[in-house]
């Protein structure tokens, strides 16, 4: 809000003072109404349109990588859980496979139980984190009933999550070697109620989320990203699915119990590459996850929940690769032999993703900037960096002078042609 | 999935005919992982040919690395196989060592695939590294007031905790 | 004084907040987020959640303060109208926490701007983030904070209401 009102008037190009020129430039954040956390985007805007974006992040690096390298695994594990509030699990999941990978590779392997209990804790998590996202992505749009019912249903899933690990946001499920805590019958009877509960109230949105103009006339033909750049610009997790992008981590490289069903595992895309089909894909992958519970709890095998594993990890050098509910996760782990990591890299969706932002926003309105940037579910606690964009296609702002009756002009033309708001 | 490893060999192999002298080292790291070391240069040509046969567009990330010897280097993780038709993907770690600590140079792979360009200015930004051919090559993570040419995830640059448990052995 | 009175008997009906977070995990922002949702509801207590600081009386920080934002938490402090509060929520804004001895000074907000209410955890549960606030409300009335004895539960009955609990 703080950098939000200023508004940067006459064109250095022209040195007239009395004309407007042909572009403003509009800060954005890093602290405002719309995205819980910090980050800056300098939008450039001609009319009502954006010409070019300019995100300006890195205000929450807090220099994890380095820290893990003065912590053992075990206290990681700890840290990991707190590169993200929402994804917490997931990142914990991977540190935990990277060291296991490694102990694996001397004949150390972790007990099917385990890995069941974590691929649950990690659905119920996506299955929170997508109905988190649902909510706020309805928020930006105005449309606050949904927003309040789709965070009322989560509360559901935030239950089974405390039930299960005894915490709301950071569970604490994963050691090297297993998980710390079980699950007995009556929480896979609850779990499984509640997960119909869920699934009935998902379909019912999803039906909302199609049928209703609202959402359809805020999100159709908003910050359009073409498959071909999709790829070129490396995006990845529902950001790249809703681009009709089939890849997930999850069926591509199984990781924990993910291997044992893939063969009823979907992944789901849509192509209208647009907003709508990212609420979309983040509503049916909500309702498969639902589903992928429901058979995890119904094939869990019985056995131990934890091995022991030995504090020193062999030397080693793992790419451990997840899905997160934001996309693919990666922990590039290289071990040396002692308890403690020598080199621990984390990449995380958001920064794949947030590349493909000012591709989206160049050509749309000012209002549509916050639910394109939200369409992606950005996370910038995991990402904390800063990018610069260069404008160099779609519309090239030319520069040359105007007076004000000819931007009026202009606008009224402009206006004319485009009757976008009028259907 | 098969535990023999064949496909992965198979990539293993190709590469090693294809390029002959210029891999340096490329091994089957474990299921689903290959592991490849190149010069310098090399490696865009890797990346072409991975997209040319392969269709290897996916670059999932670089890391950076201060190895235990002293050297720098970078390794690029990228999907050698997407797994259209149920396949499972394949991932490819490519490493480059840097010549040289004071200003390590790479080759950027910008011209091939965009998306790099953000992991290479992370990688600049965190522990040096500069990429050729990279068209903003500029801060990215770190707050403005950093100091320049301190590099924070070197094993040169230690943490107050590790100056103390460092002092703390000596004494002993 | 009568106006004194008016002006806190106006003040502690509706708090008016806004939430900033500089530099911390999300954790505990989904959990603020999730106090003004129907489970918690505090807005039947008369708190709403503001988009500018000009507005608001309650400054809800979270995050450990990084270096780029404390800058920016200064410049929110200034333009949040006297009298301001300011609560910390989470081990991080508290202490800084896990993130204490990075290179980047994350430090605990109370370096950066003074505070008057603490709320620990990481991330302090909703029922705590209220308990916080009506902490800092007694504060604002003058009267002592209110005080939580803890209950005591025999054993026995607890395993019998959380299995009627999973019950039902």
């Amino acid at each position: 809000m703080a950098d939000k009102k200023k508004i940067k008037l006459g064109s250095p190009q022209t040195g007239c003072s009395s004309c407007i020129p042909n572009t403003f430039e509009i800060p954005l954040g890093p602290q405002h109404p719309a995205l819980k956390e910090p980050t800056h985007f300098l939008l450039e805007v001609e009319g009502e349109i954006i010409v070019n974006a300019t995100p300006r992040i890195g205000y929450v690096h807090r220099g994890i990588e380095k820290l893990a390298e003065t912590k053992t695994y075990s206290a990681n594990l700890t840290l990991v859980e707190r590169v993200c509030g929402i994804c917490s699990h997931i990142h914990s999941i991977s540190l935990a496979n990277a060291a296991e990978a490694a102990l694996a590779l001397e004949g150390f392997e972790v007990p099917l139980r385990a890995q069941y209990i974590r691929t649950i804790v990690a659905e119920l998590e996506r299955i929170h984190s997508h109905i988190l996202w649902l909510g706020v992505a309805a928020h930006e749009i105005g449309f606050d009933t949904l927003f309040m019912l789709s965070w009322r249903d989560r509360e559901l899933t935030m239950d089974l999550l405390e039930d299960i690990s005894g915490n709301r946001v950071n569970y604490a499920m994963n050691e090297i070697g297993g998980s710390r805590r079980d699950m007995n019958q009556s929480q896979i009877d609850r779990m499984l109620k509640y997960m119909d509960i869920t699934e009935e109230r998902m379909e019912r949105y999803k039906d909302i989320c199609i049928n209703e103009n609202t959402i359809r006339m805020r999100t159709q033909d908003v910050g359009i990203l073409l498959p071909q750049k999709a790829k070129e610009l490396c995006a990845c997790g529902p950001t790249a699915r809703a681009s009709g992008v089939a890849i997930d981590v999850r069926y591509d490289d199984p990781y924990s119990a993910y291997g044992e069903f893939r063969d009823i595992f979907n992944v789901i895309t849509y192509d209208t590459n647009d907003v709508f089909s990212r609420v979309v894909v983040r509503i049916i992958e909500t309702v498969e996850a639902c589903k992928y519970i429901k058979w995890m709890l119904k094939n869990i095998p019985d056995g131990p929940i934890f091995k022991k594993a030995p504090r020193k990890v062999p030397e080693a050098q793992i790419l451990s690769r997840t899905e997160a509910p934001r996309g693919e996760l990666i922990h590039y782990l290289w071990s040396n032999n002692t308890n403690k990591p020598y080199r621990l890299k984390i990449t995380t969706p958001t920064l794949s993703n947030i590349n493909t932002v000012p591709e989206m926003m160049k050509g749309d309105y000012l209002a549509d900037s916050t639910i394109t940037l939200a369409s992606i579910d950005p996370c910038f606690s995991c990402e904390d960096r800063m990018i610069t964009i260069v404008n160099n296609d779609r519309r090239k702002p030319k520069i040359e002078t105007w007076s004000e009756s000819q931007l009026r002009k202009y606008s009224n033309d402009w206006h004319a042609k485009n009757k976008r708001w009028k259907k | 999935m098969s535990k023999t490893l064949q496909d992965e060999q198979d990539i293993v192999d190709t590469l090693k005919s294809q390029f002959g002298e210029k891999i340096l080292e490329a091994k089957v790291q474990r299921e689903r992982r290959i592991f490849v070391k190149v010069a310098n240069p090399d490696h865009l040509e890797i990346f072409s040919f991975a997209m040319e046969k392969w269709k290897a567009w996916h670059l999932i990330a670089i890391s950076s690395v201060d190895k235990p010897d002293g050297v720098i280097a970078a390794v690029y993780h990228f999907d050698i196989r997407p797994p259209f038709g149920g396949q499972v993907a394949i991932s490819m770690n490519l490493m480059i060592d840097c010549d040289s600590r004071e200003k390590p140079i790479l080759a950027s792979v910008y011209h091939l695939i965009n998306g790099a360009e953000y992991f290479e200015r992370e990688a600049h930004d965190l522990m040096g590294i500069f990429f050729e051919g990279n068209p903003n090559l500029i801060r990215l993570i770190l707050p403005d007031d950093f100091p320049e040419g301190v590099y924070p995830l070197r094993k040169d640059f230690l943490l107050e905790i590790q100056k103390e448990e460092q002092a703390k052995k000596e004494k002993k | 004084m009568v106006l004194q009175k008016i002006i806190t008997w106006a003040r502690v009906k509706s708090p008016w907040i806004i939430h900033v977070n500089t530099g911390g995990c999300n954790g505990c922002d989904i959990e603020v987020v999730d106090v003004l949702t129907p489970r918690y509801d505090v807005e039947r207590l008369g708190i709403l959640i503001q988009g500018s600081p000009r507005h608001a009386d309650v400054l809800m920080v979270t995050g450990p303060a990084t270096q780029q934002m404390k800058d920016r938490l200064k410049l929110l402090h200034e333009q949040t109208p006297d009298p301001k509060f300011v609560i910390a929520i989470g081990a991080c804004a508290c202490s800084g926490g896990i993130f204490r001895h990075s290179y980047i000074p994350c430090l605990g907000i109370d370096t950066v701007i003074p505070v008057d209410v603490y709320i620990p955890g990481c991330p302090p549960k909703p029922e705590a983030i209220i308990f916080g606030v009506a902490q800092l409300l007694a504060k604002l009335q003058g009267k002592d904070s209110p005080v939580i004895t803890p209950k005591k539960i025999a054993l026995k009955d607890l395993k019998k209401s959380i299995e009627e609990g999973l019950a039902k």
